[in-house]
């Protein structure tokens, strides 16, 4: 094996600034949103120190990782993610309810959340099945295989009461798209939760009604096509079961939170102070920067408290309000670059294991970015994620590095691995 | 080829670009309502309160101003105090009764003030001012509350409190909000429009630490506050606090006015009550106990308390007979004691005569020969027609009637009609034999002091009034709104009665109201109670030629007129006149108060 001088600066400078810089902003907006609690920058009750600290952590982290050797990152791969398993188990005994979810370990005053380590972990255990079996995701077999991987966190979070961060494990199945699931699952998928989005808003007769018609004209269509009438009376069956199953899956599963905060997407206005009072309060901050912004530390949206959880889930209302409509745009493109530099270095991977990462990579921080930006613009319902480095949190921060300063790790070895 | 699905993320990302940048587009750049959201939130509306309008007497006494009571507000995020028992003891308040404020507060919300402690007096808040800065997250407003440096007066001023909600609902102008005072009775309320000002708006913006940074876009939308106006009244304090002294522990009310122009210089109601009792953070507790008191302290006497006139109405008796013609100057007539009960002795009588004896069954005959003038030849149609002139006439001397009088909240007193009769005994069914009481001011009769005491300026005018009145000037601007009322009665006839009732104080039943200088005319009333002792009632007016002050008292059993009412009356007549009394054994006679024992 060749040596290479894996220099931290010689990797990938795009991805490094960028990072570094996302941390940056992230930092400065926490900073701001704090300002005017009047409480010293040098305690700990305040999240811009606590912030400050975990990214001191994180460079630590940043240069462990360069030393360690990279069979190591690949044998961990298996015992993190039982590990981690494990803790999502553990957490639902022994966490802490915070907001009604049981998602956080409390160790000495230190809060931790597994279940943002487990995006880390089942990203590099997936990448290490994909690598070492012959894994194809069309096969119906072996996708139920990965699919297993990506469910069980995804249970477990469910059950601890996040289904936010539940949601975010639907994110891997764009690593399956890339590695090579059809299209039509995600088309069949994607239509599903519209027929469900369909059925808050419409009554339910109508929806009745509209399918069978549209079922019908399908089977006038491809009359003489037999396995076209099967496929689509089986997916005939299955829009009149997510319809019915509608209203279950709103009362039972789907805490009243949630409910509310769907309905309001659709009506914010029905309750703006109530559930759509934390999106009408972004709104309002974002919309009130304007062009140019109200200017930092001067966001009276920011500072006044309006916005709730401004600090984590809510950060970019901040860098609306005082950045403006050029800052927020200038925030939007280098977060759009840095995913693009992301998606490209993971490309360029000629390993399985390190593309089927970095994909893992790509794929849960987008989730999270369009998801968390569509939430502040009132764009999604509210589901409570973190903008990946930029919100307030030191579990999601040192896990999203994590998913960085591996990918960096990985891609330092591509040399090398060439000349395996 | 997978490789090539890259393409599908990049497409993704630019399309996730597309999105967030048209809508950032929309919210911050195309939509301008956000900007105005924020600025709601940031922007406090702040009321200025204006100052409510001062009320002077005649002398310009001050009669109501407004001195600072303070409210305090809490902000539960911002509250730190580091001695508690030192908070507590400031509002005295208990710890528990503290932390039901908290919580009630915390419940509306954390970033807002709520109201804590309501209308401390400045006195109070003097002492415990230093204390405040220790206090971190209380506030304080100062907020000026109605003083009656006199004590006096209660009735016709009025007082001002909270409005309700149902006064809420009522105003249409959309002018009171919650928590706003607002005039209840009297005065303070028939004015209210002039008093209360104008409430001013300063729309002021707060910089990111939450301190008041300035005013919003230099002030261009804020609205000045207005001042209310200052009112000046005719009431001479001087004599309302002498009134007021000889009423106490009395029943009854007393009306002075300046017969010239109608202005009233005194107004008094017994018993009363301090005004300030009806002012600042005891107003409930206060009002309460007022209202429960049997002897009806907030009852204003003097505007509603209806009697029967009694012996004071033969004056008007008299007058319309001359002026009818029934009787003339000289007529005398022999009057036995045949037809009604009677004090005076029978003989031969003229009218001066009868009014100063208040003869009974001389207006017996009197009345009879005003109401049946024969112009009918059935008796009962002869009656309808004579009550209906008489009772013309009685209306002119403003019975009946609320006299146009400032404070609305006044009651009319009853002449009673021929309909009324017609009611009562069903119609053409009544005749004299029914309604003769009238004729010596008894019966179905109703007045109130306010008429007696225009009664007694009708008197002193020979024969007009202005409507009475106690408002003289808004600001500097005086009321013209005066209607000269002329009686249709010849004034040589009001010459003769007034001679009439110069005799009564000189030589008759008022004679413990003579005094040679104070030249007092007048005429005394014993009526019938059938509840207890008499009332004892007056009026008259002095001096005799160019009168300066008309007068009517009316004592609620308090035996013969010729006692309280007169002793009253003439008091205070020479208190304003002279700006004194000299007679201070009938001072102590009245301030004693034990009319109904003494023999006469």
């Amino acid at each position: 094996m060749r040596k290479i001088n894996n220099s931290i600066f010689s990797n990938d400078p795009i991805i490094i600034i960028s990072y570094l810089s996302l941390i940056f902003i992230g930092f400065i907006s926490i900073y701001s949103s704090q300002y005017s609690e009047g409480i010293s920058f040098f305690s700990f009750e305040n999240e811009s120190f606590k912030q400050l600290m975990w990214i001191f952590v994180c460079v630590l982290v940043f240069f462990i990782i360069q030393i360690i050797e990279y069979r190591f990152v690949f044998d961990l791969a298996l015992p993190l993610y039982i590990i981690s398993i494990l803790l999502l188990i553990m957490v639902l005994f022994f966490g802490q309810e915070v907001k009604s979810s049981t998602s956080w370990f409390n160790l000495f005053g230190l809060k931790f959340q597994p279940s943002e380590f487990t995006k880390f972990s089942t990203a590099l255990f997936l990448a290490k099945v994909f690598d070492s079996s012959g894994i194809k995701v069309n096969n119906l077999k072996s996708l139920a295989k990965v699919s297993i991987i990506i469910i069980i966190p995804f249970i477990l979070i469910l059950l601890q009461g996040d289904t936010g961060t539940a949601l975010v494990y639907f994110s891997f199945f764009l690593v399956l798209f890339r590695e090579g699931l059809s299209l039509k699952f995600f088309f069949i998928g994607i239509s599903f939760v519209l027929i469900f989005l369909m059925g808050v808003v419409f009554d339910k007769m109508i929806l009745y009604i509209f399918f069978t018609i549209l079922f019908l004209i399908v089977l006038g269509i491809s009359i003489k096509d037999f396995t076209k009438i099967i496929n689509s009376s089986i997916f005939f069956i299955l829009v009149l079961l997510i319809i019915n199953g509608q209203d279950f899956l709103m009362n039972n599963v789907l805490k009243p939170h949630h409910k509310k905060r769907i309905e309001s997407l659709i009506n914010p206005n029905a309750d703006p102070l109530g559930a759509g009072w934390n999106v009408t309060q972004s709104k309002i901050a974002i919309g009130s920067g304007s062009f140019l912004g109200k200017g930092y530390m001067e966001g009276t949206q920011t500072s006044f408290n309006f916005v709730p959880f401004q600090s984590t889930d809510f950060i970019f209302s901040v860098i609306g309000e005082e950045f403006g409509y050029i800052g927020s745009m200038l925030f939007i493109i280098l977060y759009i670059l840095f995913l693009y530099r992301v998606l490209i270095l993971s490309e360029n991977q000629k390993d399985k294991f390190a593309r089927v990462f970095g994909y893992s990579v790509f794929s849960i921080i987008f989730f999270h970015f369009a998801v968390n930006i569509s939430m502040t613009l009132g764009l999604f319902p509210v589901i409570g994620i973190p903008l990946p480095l930029v919100s307030y949190g030191g579990s999601s921060l040192l896990s999203f590095s994590l998913l960085i300063f591996f990918l960096l790790k990985l891609n330092s070895f591509k040399p090398s691995l060439l000349s395996r | 080829m997978n490789g090539d699905k890259i393409i599908i993320f990049k497409i993704t990302l630019i399309l996730v670009l597309i999105l967030f940048s048209s809508r950032l587009f929309y919210l911050q750049v195309y939509n301008l309502d956000y900007r105005s959201l924020s600025e709601k939130n940031i922007v406090h509306l702040e009321t200025i309160y204006p100052s409510r309008g001062i009320i002077i007497d005649r002398n310009d006494f001050i009669l109501v101003e407004n001195r600072p009571n303070y409210d305090f507000y809490i902000i539960p995020r911002k509250l730190s105090v580091s001695d508690t028992a030192s908070l507590l003891n400031a509002f005295s308040i208990t710890k528990s009764e503290f932390e039901e404020l908290y919580d009630n507060a915390i419940n509306y919300s954390s970033y807002r003030p709520s109201l804590f402690y309501k209308d401390m007096s400045h006195i109070r808040f003097a002492e415990i001012q230093t204390k405040l800065y220790d206090f971190n997250g209380i506030y304080h407003i100062s907020k000026p509350t109605r003083f009656y440096p006199f004590s006096s007066l209660s009735h016709s001023l009025g007082y001002v409190a909270e409005i309700n909600n149902n006064e809420i609902m009522i105003d249409t102008s959309g002018y009171y909000k919650q928590r706003d005072l607002v005039g209840k009775s009297g005065i303070e309320k028939n004015f209210e429009n002039n008093l209360r000002g104008s409430k001013g708006v300063q729309l002021k913006i707060y910089d990111v630490r939450g301190n008041e940074s300035g005013s919003f876009k230099e002030g261009e939308d804020d609205l000045i506050v207005e001042n209310g106006d200052r009112l000046k009244l005719s009431i001479d304090i001087k004599l309302q606090k002498y009134i007021e002294k000889l009423l106490k522990g009395k029943v009854g009310s007393v009306v002075a006015i300046e017969p010239k122009s109608g202005e009233i210089l005194a107004i008094a109601s017994s018993p009363t009550f301090d005004p300030n009792m009806l002012s600042g953070r005891d107003y409930s507790k206060n009002y309460r106990k007022l209202q429960l008191d049997t002897l009806k302290p907030i009852y204003n006497r003097a505007l509603m308390a209806t009697y029967p006139p009694g012996s004071m109405f033969k004056l008007i008796q008299g007058l319309i007979g001359l002026q009818e013609k029934i009787v003339k100057k000289e007529d005398k007539v022999f009057i036995d004691l045949s037809r009604i009960g009677d004090l005076a002795p029978p003989g031969t009588y003229d009218l001066n005569k009868a009014i100063v004896n208040s003869s009974n069954n001389y207006f017996y005959w009197l009345f009879r020969k005003v109401i049946n003038q024969n112009r009918s030849s059935n008796t009962y149609t002869d009656s309808r027609i004579g009550l209906n002139k008489w009772s013309q006439y009685v209306k002119m001397f403003g019975l009946g009637s609320n006299l146009n009088f400032e404070i609305s909240n006044i009651n009319s007193g009853f002449i009673p009609s021929s309909n009324y009769y017609d009611r009562y005994y069903g119609s053409d069914r009544w005749k004299f034999s029914n309604i003769y009481s009238l004729s010596i001011g008894q019966g179905e009769l109703l007045v109130t002091p306010i008429q007696m005491a225009n009664f007694a300026s009708i008197l002193a005018n020979r024969g007009y009034f202005y409507n009475p009145s106690i408002v003289t000037h808004i600001n500097e601007s005086k009321i013209e709104n005066k209607k000269k009322h002329i009686l249709k009665i010849e004034k040589k006839h009001f010459d003769y009665v007034v001679d009439a009732m110069e005799n009564v104080v000189t030589s008759g039943s008022g004679r413990r109201g003579y005094m040679k200088e104070l030249m007092l005319c007048g005429k005394t009333s014993t009526v019938e109670n059938p509840h207890g002792y008499d009332h004892s009632g007056f009026i008259g007016f002095a001096p005799k030629n160019n009168p300066k002050i008309a007068i009517a008292a009316y004592i609620e059993n308090a035996g013969w007129g010729a006692r309280a009412a007169a002793s009253i009356s003439s008091l205070a007549s020479e208190y304003y006149i002279f700006g004194e009394t000299k007679r201070a054994w009938l001072e102590d006679y009245v301030l004693k108060g034990d009319f109904i024992d003494e023999e006469d």
